[in-house]
């Protein structure tokens, strides 16, 4: 399973003149064959980014212009269609993504995405534009779209 | 005979009043639960915490019923345009505000 970041929904939704954007396009069609997937902190990161420019209504149908229309799964440390569901909180946001500052030197919201994929028993690989700065920091294979394509 | 069959019919209704009356016995609280692992003995419970701790990763799949792939697909490209009207500055910038680092690779 391929792990999308959130940069990569972001220019295909809101930065159309980025000069990224064709290859992005055409990887996101190609990875949708496969059921990509998106940690459920990227998806909060994409969804607060948008909130700034769409309503609360359009940011409230994500299931459907989000995961429908890319065919992406979400990765969750819980079920996030159980309203009970709780979570042991220090380990899922002190512990891991600490953890993964202090062996790789990385920002808190890389570390929680990161931790969460390479948890995912079928996630092969991290998918982000700056793949620069994950190589070597995960057990995933980290590519670029362009990367990615071009396997 | 009319007895015997009134007993009969008791009899039969007995077991499921037994396994109702069973069945709410089996139901615990969370003070019962409590109440029990702090009786564990302390090795006991750093077994049951580390059981606890075990990762678990869920995964939302996707409504990919043609409908909802359909209705998807024009609500994002409705989002796209109505994002393209208003979207400021590049994806560096954004990623650098939520990243805190330069966005290049």
């Amino acid at each position: 399973m391929d792990v999308i970041d959130t940069d990569v929904f972001l220019v295909e939704m809101a930065f159309h003149s980025d000069p990224r954007r064709a290859v992005n396009r055409e990887f996101l069609e190609r990875v949708k064959e496969s059921k990509p997937a998106i940690t459920v902190y990227n998806l909060m990161e994409l969804l607060g980014q948008m909130s700034f420019n769409l309503s609360p209504a359009r940011l409230a149908g994500w299931r459907t212009w989000l995961l429908s229309t890319y065919h992406v799964k979400v990765i969750a440390p819980v079920d996030l269609d159980d309203p009970t569901a709780t979570i042991l909180f220090k380990a899922e946001f002190m512990d891991a993504p600490f953890a993964k500052m202090r062996e790789h030197r990385m920002g808190y919201m890389d570390a929680l995405a990161l931790h969460l994929a390479e948890q995912t028993p079928d996630a092969t690989s991290f998918v982000t534009w700056n793949a620069k700065h994950f190589k070597n920091k995960t057990t995933l294979a980290v590519y670029t779209p362009k990367e990615y394509l071009a396997r | 005979m009319a007895l015997a069959q009134k007993k009969k019919k008791r009899a039969a209704s007995k077991p499921r009043i037994t396994r109702s009356k069973s069945a709410r016995k089996l139901r615990v609280t969370y003070k019962q639960v409590l109440k029990n692992v702090r009786a564990l003995s302390p090795a006991d419970q750093a077994r049951l915490r580390a059981e606890l701790e075990k990762p678990r990763v869920y995964i939302l799949e996707p409504d990919l019923s043609p409908e909802a792939v359909r209705r998807g697909q024009q609500l994002a490209e409705e989002i796209r345009k109505e994002l393209a009207a208003k979207q400021t500055g590049t994806l560096e910038e954004t990623m650098m505000e939520l990243r805190g680092r330069s966005w290049m690779s």
